[in-house]
């Protein structure tokens, strides 16, 4: 968690800034990694799951790959990929930082799936922030609420962001963290209607499905859209 | 997606940013300050000496400093309050005859309190780029150099600068996104789709309006005063100069050219490139686009409103106090 912590909040770019058709190459690979991973705990409990990773050497290589590669996507998705500009490139999909976005969360979900030093699955907002009542929305842990109960939880936070972020910046890292890494698991799995059921009546299931799992048609047409955007 | 990258980014400033350093002197203080000043004006070499040279006079000076009575700086110092006209013509030196013009008949003490104020402003230890302290005698000079004639015609920034700090962080990229059509670049679309109960704050008409938590007063006058300052979307492409955009986008491009359509982006004025304003519901924060630097204002300063330490910081990394001072003094000579 710390880890995750300290890559949201530097500002230090080490990294050989990427071109796009080399960013695109490493995406897919990220994706193909994290598809191999989550068909790997298939049908698995963590407990299992993370017992299997240590005996097998093929999926710990592919973790450590997905965790080499988590900062500098975190930092692609935050500062180096543009929020604003072709946003209606692909029609109500995604730009690339939506892609970067989507790949970042997906890789701290994998993550905390695997690393038992996130132990993650036990916090509460209010294990987070105790004093601030305003935000306490849910009593859930953060890594179980359904969609609806996320959507609500985020809305909340966003709401109150400035307070937090004043109030101790490193907290209220934790907390986007354990938001992102749900997020990455909504956007992992195809998921049954009970889990993401979407108050937003922007077309429920069928929303989350559409613009969240289908990230492989999303990645080959970012590869189009990056040509043309150009460096 | 949206709200997660801009809550990010509000973090990270917020955490990343150097926070400044603020230092009040009392009357006793400035006056010890400016009889150094006058002590060192009177002792000044000529440039393209020798550095050996340079050297040995500037022990010279230490030695003579050192041994300088008690009685003869108490001297100076009452000299500085009795006869302020010393003050002027000092001032005149430094920023030239011409723009000082002649003193007024009576110096009041107000104009008293700010000649002693620029001495200390444009003095060499607080006159360079290098140094992150602001003073509050700093500080008086912008404030009585925006306090008369620059208020009242911020109104429009004042406006937009408040509807920067009302929308939540990720709101307006969702909206330019979910809303792409309807989507004119405006701030006051995404406050009112939120809040349709939204009311603007009345905008300040003098200098006792500008309420001390927020910072859209000062921002908004300066702003007037110092139009190549841009403020920058914490939610835009590259708010702190990591992509080293020149230009900020405002509206997202609904053509296929990558390259961005001049009307989507705030207008062709020539804006400093290397340094901005980047304003969110958080803070405001001045941002050295060039370094990667951010700076914050302190939690609380003393007297003033906190923004004002930014606002000096930028005239001193751009070298622009000189000006500001003249501006100020006869701004204050010609109301008074």
């Amino acid at each position: 968690m710390e880890h995750a912590t300290e890559k949201i909040l530097s500002l230090e770019f080490k990294e050989k800034r990427m071109s796009d058709s080399e960013k695109s190459t490493i995406y897919r690979t990220i994706n193909s990694n994290i598809i191999s991973l989550l068909c790997f705990t298939k049908g698995l409990d963590m407990i299992t799951a993370r017992k299997n990773c240590e005996d097998s050497i093929n999926t710990e290589t592919i973790l450590c790959l997905v965790a080499d590669n988590a900062q500098s996507i975190l930092h692609d998705f935050f500062w180096l990929s543009r929020c604003c500009s072709l946003a209606t490139k692909i029609v109500d999909t995604f730009n690339s930082m939506h892609i970067a976005g989507i790949l970042a969360v997906k890789s701290l979900y994998v993550l905390s799936l695997y690393n038992p030093e996130y132990h993650l699955e036990a916090t509460k907002i209010k294990d987070i922030f105790p004093n601030e009542k305003t935000i306490h929305v849910s009593q859930k842990c953060i890594l179980k609420v359904k969609y609806s109960e996320f959507v609500y939880i985020v809305t909340n936070i966003q709401q109150y962001w400035d307070v937090l972020v004043k109030l101790d910046s490193i907290k209220a890292c934790h907390l986007l963290v354990l938001c992102m890494t749900r997020f990455g698991f909504f956007c992992s799995h195809q998921l049954s209607e009970g889990i993401l059921d979407d108050i937003q009546k922007k077309g429920g299931y069928w929303f989350v499905e559409k613009n969240i799992c289908n990230i492989k048609v999303v990645l080959s047409e970012f590869h189009e859209h990056i040509c043309l955007y150009g460096s | 997606m949206n709200t997660f990258v801009c809550m990010a980014r509000d973090l990270s400033i917020h955490h990343n940013s150097i926070e400044l350093c603020y230092k009040f002197f009392d009357e006793d203080e400035s006056k010890q300050f400016i009889a150094g000043e006058f002590t060192k004006a009177i002792t000044i070499l000529p440039p393209n000496v020798h550095h050996s040279i340079e050297s040995c006079f500037m022990k010279i000076q230490q030695n003579k400093m050192s041994s300088f009575k008690n009685d003869n700086i108490a001297a100076l110092k009452q000299s500085i309050q009795d006869n302020p006209v010393k003050l002027w013509e000092f001032l005149s030196q430094e920023l030239g005859e011409c723009n000082m013009g002649d003193p007024p008949r009576k110096i009041s003490e107000k104009l008293r309190e700010l000649l002693q104020d620029s001495v200390i402003a444009i003095s060499s230890e607080y006159n360079t780029v290098n140094n992150n302290t602001v003073t509050a005698s700093c500080i008086n000079v912008i404030k009585t150099a925006l306090e008369f004639f620059y208020i009242v015609p911020s109104a429009d920034k004042f406006r937009e600068i408040n509807l920067m700090q009302e929308v939540c962080p990720g709101q307006r990229l969702n909206y330019a996104h979910d809303f792409v059509h309807f989507d004119t670049g405006q701030l006051s679309q995404v406050v009112y789709l939120h809040n349709s109960k939204f009311k603007a704050k009345p905008a300040p008409s003098c200098i006792t309006d500008w309420a001390l938590t927020e910072v859209a007063g000062p921002i908004a006058a300066f702003l007037q005063l110092v139009p190549d300052l841009q403020i920058w979307l914490s939610d835009s492409d590259d708010p702190i100069g990591i992509l080293s955009d020149l230009k900020q986008i405002t509206k997202p491009d609904l053509t296929k050219n990558s390259q961005p359509l001049i009307g989507n982006t705030t207008s062709t004025q020539q804006f400093n490139q290397k340094w901005a304003m980047v304003v969110n519901k958080n803070d405001a924060f001045l941002v050295d686009r060039e370094n990667i630097k951010i700076y914050k204002s302190p939690e609380s300063v003393k007297f003033h409103h906190r923004i004002f330490t930014l606002l000096v910081l930028y005239l001193r990394k751009n070298n622009q106090l000189h000006g500001i001072c003249t501006l100020a003094i006869n701004a204050l000579k010609i109301n008074y």
